[in-house]
């Protein structure tokens, strides 16, 4: 179905190839994923499928390229809609109507196909993925999930071979990446539609794919294989590939279900932990740095919170979990000012905060919202951070360290715009925590990013604790809380449904709880670290 | 060589529409000799449905000839796009109603070219009355005139030698615009209110054309000329304060996306 | 409820007569009719504060106007009252006089004049809380397709950017940022504009992804030149025309037929380059009878409008001068205009 062969391909106005000597065979029906980091050449591969690379971005490519008999070079985009459909990240940047059935219609107005088949064809393309109740909202109602579904439909309206998609949930949280995924794996098992797949929630999607790709980036020759093959390669994994690969479990197993079957085989000694060395404890008797009493707000109408009560004490690092729409991040919103409780009260270091503006309250509190884009508008990384040290009318402090321990010394002349979503994430932070706040609250913080920027967002949050801040994130993701928090509080409709240390918490949930607890099940174990350790014992 | 003579063409239509379009607007200012012959068999009042028609006319052709050439993507999602933006930009309240609708058609057609002024200043006036269901009849002075206007700008001589300074006649030519768009905004209904009923109070040449100037003087004064200084002032300072860094942004975009306008 | 066509044939039908005549008693046949059609079809539509916002416009519009005719117009006879006056002279020349004696006639005509504005606006009003306005978008002509998705996407995007600006205010405030003048913009405005500019560049490779742009085969350069030239021909056609019209009156007819004559050109070409257009167009709205009816009623209603105004231009005209008389009320235009209430009695029962 697609084949590549010694496809070298640079932008304009960059000297290194971003694709080198390049060779891949799809079989028709097959589910490929794609990974590597980022910056390797995913998005180009994918591009090159349809015709966008070189057609739309320009540059040189050499190598021959055929998709469905088809040659993607000589027919540019245009002309391979009609066999390679192809959707990107953002659910929010594909939309060309307002209305969702208009837009499924788009794709084959181009093609000037006649009305009634258009009929048709929207009618099983809206069966399809589900989507029959949506299709006379306007799609700026949809969430992110369901926008990304409508925008896997647009393109099936040409009825293409193959479906490309360049990380279509990066965006997304996890039940709406769920539903995106499921709805992959349906359409390859039920329609035999090829997929090429770029993704990094590896643990998520990678028992559905066929073979895969890893693209290490910085010209060294690609890994091609079965997902078996190419995780036993490959540095960034999911715990439960990186645990497997250290206990040497053959064939290695993909899912938490093929995992369980080696953990009685495993001898692991490691101390049963104490609840009483949770840091927590430590620190009774200060007084909490934040206190939320009674809180209660709504939405037009809708009750985000219902009688919150929450303390968080110095040098705490707490993470906000529960389903979308569980009132996290108003929470969070309430803590740096952006909104004012319907009724309770918010106090930070015993004082209350209602009669305190934002821009007071942000001395203090460091606040990175879910989109660090919206922080962002300067010409350079440095005026970023001088822009915010301005602000608070602070002077003399050392952006260059900041810069350092997060990866970012080497950007500091670049324009923000031009980073990638993980370094962007982190030049938010920065743009925030150079005004050195006591209390840094997070929102998502790992959307979008690779293990591998999740790993230095993560190391880096761990020394700021260790310097003494207080951190409160709200997250889906519950390996950085597993990794990082010493509590976690679970919200529900608005609620605390349950607070407590982490491994108390995650040990005893199902949902909350990270691989590796999954696969042992149990409290001394969550993240792969602590098996590791246990090895090394 | 074909396509030198196509801009040609095109710049001739351009110019055709504008003449009818400025003559459409001062229309009720223009002596005109023949009129008084046909003394009140012209019933005035036919004239702002012929303007209305003409207008709209006017309009027709130029996007007309603008869809004789095929714009690539890129150029249908930025222009689409920033015409979004534009359109946000009259819900964002500023100082005594002022709004920055103008500020981007300016600067855009300057960096971009004519066409993509014309059309950015056109629709932008469209797709906000379409969002807020606001048409009427004044859609059509509205979008004709910021459309000419971002396409005007296109004509003013690049000024990147001036360096920093580069801003300053741009903000300049900003706060005519600003005035301007005033005086012609007010005659879609001046019209109505500016006719006495009594033709040659109206339209006389001489004292009468000069009453008619002074009559418009005290209703511009009366009704806009406030709300218009305001504008100029607002988009002067506008362009001063923001021009750089959005020619700065529109030109950086420009070159990373190889993005090919007019 | 009905059909787009039918709704813009609705709102000719109104607004050609409300620009066509200034006879108060035919203006407020229609404002009625108007009323009536929005108190009956458009009381749940959700742009009701936007028709609120056209009402009270218009009253401020018959106010001033009656109070500025009456100020800087000095006709008629019958003199209410005399205010001081003001005048300003310039060389000897009149240039402005205010005040001074005050006529019926003027206020008359002010009032006329505002119930004409009045009537413009609620006709216009009563469309924009009837028709579904993307519909409207999405009836533009194939020639235009270029310029209509480009209104498209910006119409789909705006609740997008709007929300992103809520999105960087907050984003500002909370990096200590005060909002204290012009300057402190510079924060919400850059960002606003480069995320749109970068969504632009994934919403082009989406659009080219699904096979937009190849719909017109222009590149035909010769092609191009000839509908250019043409068009360009049209223009100056339409443009002499105009002006023949308006500055020789003996010859008024050789101004109509260049005019026509450019009309019909423009059009063919339109029609043209339409035909060329290979795009198909997806259309769910049905045509009912009912848009059958009222869309037959508003023709008739323009057609009879139109045939009494050309038998006699001043049929349709009010002038109080020099005296105030009562305007007079031809039966059939006001039936003519009463028609505009179609759309209610052909609306389908509601069920209560």
């Amino acid at each position: 179905m697609i084949e590549l062969q010694d496809v070298t391909y640079s932008y304009p106005e960059s000297e290194s190839p971003v694709v080198h000597n390049l060779s891949l065979k799809v079989r028709e029906g097959e589910f490929l994923l794609v990974v590597g980091a980022s910056g390797s050449g995913k998005s180009t591969l994918l591009r090159c499928l349809n015709g966008l690379v070189p057609h739309f971005h320009g540059g040189v490519l050499r190598g021959r390229i055929a998709v469905a008999g088809r040659d993607p070079v000589a027919e540019g985009p245009r002309g391979m809609s009609s066999v390679v459909g192809f959707v990107i990240q953002d659910p929010e940047g594909q939309f060309v109507v307002d209305s969702v059935e208009e837009e499924l219609a788009f794709a084959m107005e181009n093609h000037n196909v006649e009305q009634a088949i258009m009929r048709k064809r929207i009618e099983e393309v809206l069966d399809q993925l589900s989507i029959a109740h949506l299709r006379q909202r306007r799609v700026h109602t949809l969430s992110g999930g369901e926008k990304q579904r409508v925008a896997i439909a647009s393109v099936l309206t040409l009825q293409p071979k193959v479906l490309v998609l360049d990380e279509p949930t990066s965006q997304l949280d996890p039940q709406a990446a769920e539903e995106v995924l499921t709805i992959l794996q349906k359409l390859n098992a039920d329609l035999g539609l090829t997929i090429v797949l770029a993704e990094h929630r590896l643990e998520r999607v990678v028992q559905y794919a066929d073979s895969m790709i890893c693209l290490p980036g910085g010209g060294d020759a690609p890994i091609v294989g079965t997902p078996e093959e190419v995780l036993t390669q490959i540095d960034l994994v999911p715990p439960l590939v990186q645990v497997a690969r250290r206990l040497k479990w053959q064939p290695l197993p993909l899912t938490i279900k093929a995992g369980r079957r080696f953990v009685p085989g495993v001898e692991l000694q490691a101390p049963a932990p104490t609840p009483g060395t949770s840091r927590t404890m430590r620190h009774h008797g200060t007084p909490p740095v934040v206190r939320v009493s009674d809180l209660w707000f709504s939405y037009n109408g809708c009750e985000a919170l219902r009688g919150v009560d929450l303390a968080v004490r110095k040098g705490e690092f707490v993470a906000l979990m529960g389903r979308n729409g569980s009132g996290k991040t108003t929470l969070l919103r309430h803590l740096v000012g952006l909104l004012r409780p319907g009724r309770g009260m918010v106090e930070l270091w015993g004082e209350d905060t209602s009669h305190r503006s934002t821009e007071e309250i942000a001395q203090r509190v460091g606040y990175v919202p879910q989109n660090p884009g919206s922080l962002l508008f300067a010409d350079t990384l440095q005026q970023e951070l001088q822009y915010t040290l301005r602000s608070h009318d602070l002077r003399g402090a050392k952006p260059e360290l900041l810069l350092r321990s997060l990866n970012l010394e080497q950007y500091a002349n670049v324009y923000p715009g031009d980073l990638s979503s993980g370094e962007r994430q982190r030049a938010a932070l920065a743009a925030i925590l150079i005004a050195e706040p006591d209390l840094i609250l997070l929102d998502e913080p790992t959307r979008g990013l690779d293990y591998r920027q999740k790993e230095i967002l993560a190391s880096f949050l761990s020394k700021q604790r260790e310097e003494g801040k207080t951190i409160l994130i709200s997250t889906h993701d519950v390996e950085l809380a597993a990794r990082c928090a010493d509590r976690v509080v679970i919200l529900g409709e608005g609620q605390v449904v349950v607070d407590g240390p982490t491994r108390t918490v995650m040990s005893e949930s199902m949902v909350f709880s990270t691989q590796i607890n999954k696969l042992f099940r149990d409290n001394r174990f969550l993240t792969a670290d602590d098996v590791l350790e246990a090895i090394a014992t | 060589m074909t396509s030198r003579l196509g801009q040609a063409l095109s710049a001739t239509t351009l110019a055709a529409a504008t003449v009818l379009g400025i003559w459409v607007v001062l229309s009720p200012f223009i002596s005109v000799p023949g009129t008084m012959a046909s003394s009140t068999s012209t019933p005035r009042a036919q004239s702002p449905f012929t303007f209305l028609v003409l207008l709209a006319l006017c309009m027709l052709v130029i996007v007309a000839n603008l869809e004789t050439r095929r714009m690539d993507s890129k150029l249908v999602a930025v222009l689409g796009i920033l015409v979004a933006t534009n359109a946000v930009l009259r819900l964002v309240p500023g100082p005594a109603g002022f709004t920055a609708m103008l500020f981007l058609p300016i600067l855009c057609g300057y960096a971009y070219g004519a066409d993509f002024g014309f059309l950015l200043g056109a629709l932008s006036f469209l797709v906000s009355a379409i969002v807020t269901g606001g048409l009427g009849p004044w859609l059509p002075y509205q979008m004709f005139s910021t459309g000419w206007m971002g396409m005007a700008s296109a004509c003013l001589p690049k000024l990147h030698r001036l360096g920093r300074l580069e801003v300053v006649p741009l903000a300049l030519w900003g706060a005519l615009l600003g005035l301007a768009f005033g005086v012609i905004m007010n005659l879609w209904f001046w019209p109505y209110v500016g006719d006495t009923g009594q033709s040659d109070m109206y339209w006389q040449p001489g004292t009468g054309t000069w009453e008619t100037l002074g009559r418009y003087a005290a209703f511009y004064v009366t009704t806009s000329l406030w709300w218009d200084i305001g504008r100029a002032g607002g988009n002067l300072l506008l362009i001063l304060l923001f021009g750089a860094p959005v020619l700065r942004l529109l030109r950086r975009f420009q070159r990373r996306f190889r993005f090919v306008t007019g | 409820m009905y059909h787009t066509v039918t709704w813009t044939l609705w709102l000719l039908a109104c607004i050609v007569p409300a620009m066509l005549t200034k006879n108060p008693l035919y203006l407020v046949v229609l404002l009625a009719a108007v009323m009536v059609v929005y108190r009956i079809l458009g009381g749940t539509s959700p742009t009701f504060g936007s028709w609120r916002l056209f009402l009270r416009m218009g009253l401020v519009l018959i106010a001033f106007s009656m109070l500025f005719t009456s100020l800087t117009a000095h006709h008629g006879q019958t003199v209410l009252l005399t205010a001081p006056s003001l005048v300003i002279r310039v060389q000897g020349v009149t240039f402005l006089r205010l005040g001074g004696d005050i006529t019926l006639e003027t206020l008359v005509y002010g009032l006329a004049n505002g119930l004409n504005l009045m009537a413009i606006l609620l006709v216009f009003a009563t469309f924009n809380a009837l028709v579904n306005h993307h519909r409207l978008l999405r009836s533009i002509p194939a020639f235009m397709y270029q310029t209509g998705v480009v209104t498209s996407i910006a119409v789909t995007f705006v609740p997008q950017l709007a929300s992103s600006l809520t999105d960087l205010r907050e984003a500002q405030a909370i990096r200590g940022h005060r909002f204290r003048g012009l300057r402190d913009l510079l924060p919400l405005f850059a960002p606003l504009l480069s995320g749109g500019l970068e969504k632009a560049v994934q919403l082009a490779e989406s659009m080219e992804a699904r096979g937009f742009g190849e719909v017109a085969q222009s590149s035909d350069r010769r092609r191009e030149l000839v509908q250019r030239t043409l068009i360009a021909v049209a223009m100056f056609a339409l443009m002499a025309g105009a002006f023949i019209y308006g500055y020789y009156s003996s010859r008024q007819w050789v101004g109509v037929l260049i005019t026509a004559a450019g009309l019909s050109l423009l059009l063919g070409n339109l029609l043209a380059m339409s035909r060329r257009v290979r795009r198909s167009h997806y259309r769910r709205e049905l045509w009912l009878p009912r848009d059958s009816l009222v869309s037959a009623c508003a023709i008739v209603s323009m057609a009879a409008i139109g045939v009494i105004w050309l038998l006699d231009t001043e049929s349709l005209a009010f002038y109080p001068y020099p005296q105030f008389t009562f305007p007079p009320f031809n039966p059939l235009v006001g039936l003519a205009l009463l028609s505009a209430v179609a759309p209610v009695l052909a609306a389908p029962q509601q069920r209560t």
